[in-house]
Parts: C-alpha cells; sequence; structure tokens
C-alpha cells in the first residue's frame, strides 16, 4: 500500500512536471546512420529533392516542382493519407548537403510541429558513409498548456520516428 | 582571438560613425564578457571575449530552458529570462554568480535591464505584459499591458523609455518607464522579433520573421519610414559602423544591411540557425548565437568575415543585448 502511495505521487508530480513544461521552447533533433557504402551512393539515394518516396519509407508519393535549386517545392502524401509541404532552402552538391523547410505547417495529426526546418548532409566516415539529419521545430500546439498529443514531447517523437525510419530504410537500401 | 580595442579602439572615422550612429553596450572598463544562454543544456556560457574563450559555465536550474539575456551597460547585473521555468535568473557582474531567481508571469522570453543594472523588463509571451523587476530586491514590481507575444525588449540609455516587439500584433509599443504605460504605438512587419535602438534613439529598427525583412522606425514621428528585405525568419539585429547585421536563422547567415542607404549588401555564412547577435563594445566585432551548432561565431564588422567560432553550451539562443563589461 505504501509503495503504492508513493507511486501515486510519483506519477503525480510528473504529471504536474509534464503540464507546466510549457514555454514557447524551440525542439532540436538530430539523428546520424553509419551506413557500409561510399558516400556518392548514399547521397545519390537521397540527393534528388524531388524523391522522398524513395527513401523514406512513410512517404507514398511526392509532386515536386523546381528540382534542386533553391525555392523548390514538394508535396508528400503520406502513406496514412497526410500531406506536407516543404521548400528547398539550400542546396550543396560539393558539400552533399541540403536544407529545407515545411511551407505550411502540417494537420497536428499529421506531424505535430510548427515551423519545421531540417539539414541533411552525406560525409566519409571510415571507408563508408555517415548521414546527419537535424530538425528545428516547436511543438504543435502554440497557446499555453498543450494537450498531451501536441506537446514537445509529442513533436520530438513524431520527427525522430520519421529520421530513424528512413536513415534505416536509406542505410538497407544503399548497403544493398 | 581579437583583443578589444576599447577605448583606444575608438578612434577612426569608423568609430566615430559608430558612436554617432548606435547604441552598444557602453562604458567598457574592462575586457568585456559575452554571456550566452544555451536554452538546452540550461547554462549560460561566459566568453572573455579578450581571448575568445568560454572562462565558466554558470548552471541554471534544470529545465530552465533560458532564452532572453540582458547585460546591464555598468556590467553590474545580467539578467535570464527562463520561458520554461517561468523564471528571470539574476546573475551578479562582478563575481558572475546568481544572485537570485524572480518568479515572472507565463513565459518570459525578451528581457531589458536599465543601464544601472537596477530595473528590469522581461516580456511574457502567453500573458501579454511587460513586468517590471527589482532588480535589487529581486521581484516583480509591476506589470505593464502590452501587445500579443511580446518578444524583444529595448530600454533608453536613461532609462525614460522601454520598447517591445508585440510579435502578434506585428507592432511596436513605447512605454514610458515612470507611469509605466504605453504612450504610442506604431505597425510594422510582419511578427517583430528582436528590435535594436540607434545610439541616438531616433531610430528603432525591427526584424520580422514572417514577412522576412526589417522595418526602421522614425521614433519622432512613430512611423516607419523603410523596409529592407533580408532572408528568411530574421530573428534579431545589432550594429557596427554604419551597416546592420541581422541574424536570418533559415539562411544559416548574417544579412549586412547599410544602414543609410536601407540596402542589403550582402551575406556572411555563419553556424547553423543563428540567433542572437550583439555587437563588441569595440564597434567592430559582432558576435552570433547559433542555436542549432552550439556556438559562437564572431564576426569582424569592416573586413565582414567570421574570424572566429567558440563552441558553447547546448542551444545557444543568447536573444537580447549579451555583451557588456564586468561590473565593479
Amino acid at each position: 500500500m505504501k509503495k503504492l502511495t508513493i507511486l501515486a505521487a510519483s506519477l503525480a508530480f510528473t504529471w504536474v512536471g509534464v503540464a507546466h513544461a510549457h514555454g514557447p521552447s524551440r525542439q532540436k533533433l538530430t539523428e546520424t546512420v553509419e551506413i557500409n557504402a561510399p558516400p556518392a551512393k548514399v547521397w545519390g539515394i537521397i540527393k534528388d529533392f524531388g524523391n522522398p518516396h524513395g527513401w523514406m519509407p512513410m512517404v507514398a508519393s511526392t509532386h515536386a516542382q523546381g528540382g534542386n535549386a533553391p525555392g523548390a517545392t514538394r508535396e508528400l502524401t503520406l502513406k496514412n493519407g497526410g500531406v506536407i509541404k516543404e521548400e528547398l532552402k539550400s542546396y550543396e552538391e560539393d558539400k552533399m548537403a541540403f536544407a529545407y523547410k515545411i511551407s505550411e505547417n502540417p494537420d497536428c495529426k499529421v506531424l505535430p510541429v510548427n515551423n519545421y526546418s531540417s539539414n541533411i548532409e552525406v560525409e566519409a566516415s571510415g571507408s563508408g558513409s555517415k548521414v546527419t539529419w537535424n530538425g528545428a521545430y516547436y511543438r504543435c500546439f502554440l497557446q499555453n498548456n498543450p494537450p498531451p498529443d501536441q506537446n514537445e514531447e509529442s513533436a520530438n517523437k513524431a520527427v525522430k520516428e520519421v529520421y530513424t525510419e528512413s536513415l534505416a530504410h536509406l542505410k538497407a537500401l544503399a548497403e544493398k | 582571438m581579437v583583443r578589444p580595442g576599447l577605448s583606444l579602439g575608438l578612434t577612426g572615422k569608423a568609430a566615430v560613425l559608430t558612436a554617432a550612429f548606435f547604441v552598444g553596450a557602453t562604458s567598457a572598463a574592462a575586457a568585456p564578457f559575452a554571456y550566452i544562454t544555451n536554452q538546452k543544456a540550461n547554462s549560460v556560457s561566459v566568453i572573455d571575449t579578450a581571448t575568445g574563450r568560454v572562462t565558466k559555465t554558470i548552471n541554471l536550474t534544470p529545465g530552465s530552458e533560458p532564452a532572453g539575456v540582458a547585460v546591464s551597460a555598468n556590467g553590474k547585473r545580467i539578467c535570464i529570462a527562463n520561458p520554461t521555468a517561468k523564471t528571470v535568473t539574476v546573475i551578479d557582474g562582478p563575481s558572475q554568480t546568481i544572485s537570485g531567481e524572480i518568479p515572472a508571469g507565463s513565459g518570459p522570453v525578451g528581457i531589458a535591464v536599465d543601464a544601472k543594472g537596477e530595473i528590469g523588463y522581461a516580456a511574457d509571451w502567453y500573458e501579454h505584459y511587460l513586468a517590471v523587476l527589482d532588480l535589487k530586491a529581486n521581484r516583480v514590481v509591476g506589470k505593464i499591458p502590452v501587445g500579443h507575444s511580446p518578444a524583444g525588449v529595448v530600454v533608453s540609455a536613461d532609462g525614460s523609455k522601454v520598447y517591445v516587439a508585440n510579435r502578434d500584433d506585428d507592432s511596436i509599443s513605447e512605454i514610458d518607464a515612470k507611469t509605466r504605460a504605453v504612450t504610442r504605438s506604431v505597425t510594422v512587419g510582419k511578427h517583430p522579433f528582436g528590435i535594436l535602438l540607434d545610439r541616438a534613439e531616433k531610430t528603432l529598427y525591427t526584424a520580422n520573421v514572417e514577412s522576412n525583412d526589417i522595418s526602421v522606425v522614425d521614433l519622432s514621428r512613430m512611423q516607419v519610414v523603410g523596409t529592407v528585405a533580408v532572408g528568411d525568419r530574421p530573428y534579431a539585429l545589432s550594429a557596427a559602423g554604419d551597416r546592420l547585421f541581422v541574424t536570418v536563422q533559415y539562411d544559416n547567415a548574417v544579412s549586412i544591411i547599410d544602414a543609410k542607404a536601407l540596402k542589403n549588401v550582402g551575406k556572411i555564412a555563419v553556424g547553423e540557425y543563428p540567433e542572437g547577435i550583439a555587437t563588441h563594445p569595440d564597434g567592430k566585432h559582432v558576435y552570433v548565437a547559433n542555436w542549432f551548432s552550439n556556438s559562437v561565431s564572431v564576426i569582424d564588422a569592416e573586413a565582414l568575415k567570421v574570424v572566429d567560432t567558440i563552441p558553447t553550451g547546448d542551444g545557444s539562443r543568447a536573444f537580447g543585448a549579451f555583451i557588456g563589461p564586468r561590473g565593479l
């Protein structure tokens, strides 16, 4: 019984902590993957801004315009039916890197983030490659006291899932 | 790293222009320090600008997620705004240690301090007021209602006027510090965030996050007299010589504006997601906090290039006037 009380008390404390953990606090996330394949091969898979469906498993199809020039746009239709609109910010072929942003904040149910921007880069690592993917964003709920599915944890979990699943798939494709 | 020129550096035409043109951290009696808020590390990196090294890391309460910072012109006190902890941390300048923690509303972000380091103003993002802080007593002594989601704050050199960017109202409010009331306001570009008061206190500049430009406000008429396009998501601005320097988050760069011609004359690549920006009292160097890269870029404001990159802590924001002398 005593144990239960302590558990309940600590749960209550956790809940209060989460509920009060608000504030205009931008989130950042970095995921990396080591791939046993040359950088040029890895870059070859991700380099086309209009081809995210080629390596991001949650993307069903893409409608893209503008190639790989800054300002190019792509509209990702996800396998769950959601749509995400993105714009290419900068593209550096020699550095095997590009930066982009979500141009219209998505439905919270599709991806619970606001003002999302991102950089992805391939570099040599040992005899293989390393891919580094950065994201910066706010939670979906911009007022005080977010509901649980629109708080920072939800935003971080959703973005992390996209990154880890996509990078794992990229690794599998490149090491084939 | 660059040695600050201090008063010796303030010779020549450029320096005179600097002195005549813009408010910077003044009265540098010792090598100035930069106080960099690290949002994710819950700390403040203290950079000795004479050596370009972090000489001290001040740890804040876990979960503070510090954003705003303001060093008083005399270096006596430094205020740190912690939006997540909903507090303002007061750092004693001479000892560079925490001297107080003030509960402050629902989400203090922007913060400014008067020249003496006695009165602070913290913008409350959610409750739309400026909290007036008594920094000797470490408490809130007043609340000034302003516009929606107030962000950047500046105080005039004599402490008589306060300006705040009301981000969600696309406006700037001018406040009489004595009566603690808004006296005038002006509509600027979309979502103003960081603001800068020129030295003569005749012109105010705003970095407008949503309209990707800066607004130039003539304070005698309280009217926008110019708009200059910059890159994608400008955040804050600073000035050196007759140039403005604007951090542009999505471009990983600082845009350079000719302040006389009001023209965008180029950009300098810095770290990823640049945010806070401040001019060294020597008038020749501009410091930029790179939020994603966890570093500070030092720009030579005359050669217009990065001359040093200083590793700091995770999530360097440094939103505010973050450079000042070490107070006595």
